[in-house]
């Protein structure tokens, strides 16, 4: 193997690595948000438009992780191979590792806070408005790690 | 291809700066989650205290971010500087 192939395969690796952890979060946290909705639909079937909208807004934050992971990923496929470095094999398998395990935790959490918004909304869906507002703020605020996963990752990709 | 210690050496510190940004995230990403969660839940409960709540919610995920940004520094470290 010369160093072109390496490069590849830590290229390829990484972009395994980084969609395949980056799908845990968001798949686990949009699953719970889902749950919750239906609960609440099964409790309170008169707020059930209000609680499809809240749960898809939810979910599309927590869904934000898992596609920077799909980015990284297609970053690292589509890569023009024909000038290599050896620093590139551990910077590509980084950046993999970065932004697929940087996603489950963004992806977990946010999922939680949309669960519980629908839950809230469910039980008193006249403070909707707030409960939503809340909502996004604490979204931001869990989003930021997986920013700075990005970051690092794009750092590792095209920095080093 | 010619490996010596001190590519190796920058290979291990890239490779340390993904693991300690990846892995350092999964935590402030969960735990600030369930502060947001609790606080939605809360105001759901008590809509009169939701000024209160959320600004307990941000100082509270502030502090949990801590951790997030310890990693960052620490990724940042062993890309530029080490």
């Amino acid at each position: 193997m010369d160093l072109t192939d390496w490069v590849k395969l830590a290229a390829f690796v990484g972009a395994g690595l980084s969609m395949g952890f980056g799908a845990i979060g968001p798949g686990v946290g949009e699953g719970y948000a889902a749950s919750k909705a239906c609960e609440g639909m099964g409790r309170q079937p008169a707020v059930a438009d209000e609680l499809l909208r809240t749960m898809l807004v939810g979910q599309a934050v927590a869904e934000s992780t898992g596609i920077y992971s799909l980015v990284v990923a297609l970053l690292l496929l589509f890569r023009d191979f024909s000038v290599v470095r050896f620093i590139e094999v551990p910077a590509f398998l980084a950046a993999g590792l970065c932004m697929g395990l940087g996603a489950i935790g963004p992806g977990v959490g946010e999922g939680l806070v949309a669960g519980s918004a629908c839950e809230s909304i469910a039980r008193n869906p006249e403070t909707s408005p707030v409960i939503v507002r809340t909502m996004l703020v604490g979204q931001a605020v869990a989003e930021s790690t997986g920013i700075y996963s990005l970051v690092v990752a794009l750092l590792l990709i095209f920095v080093i | 291809m010619d490996i010596s210690g001190v590519d190796l050496v920058r290979a291990a510190a890239l490779l340390g700066a993904g693991l300690s940004m990846g892995f350092g995230a999964i935590g402030p990403g969960v735990g600030e989650g369930i502060a947001a969660a609790k606080a939605c839940e809360a105001i759901g409960r008590n809509p009169r205290e939701a000024g209160l709540l959320t600004r307990t919610m941000l100082v509270g995920q502030a502090v949990s971010e801590s951790t997030g940004i310890y990693s960052l520094v620490v990724a940042l470290l062993l890309i530029f500087v080490v």
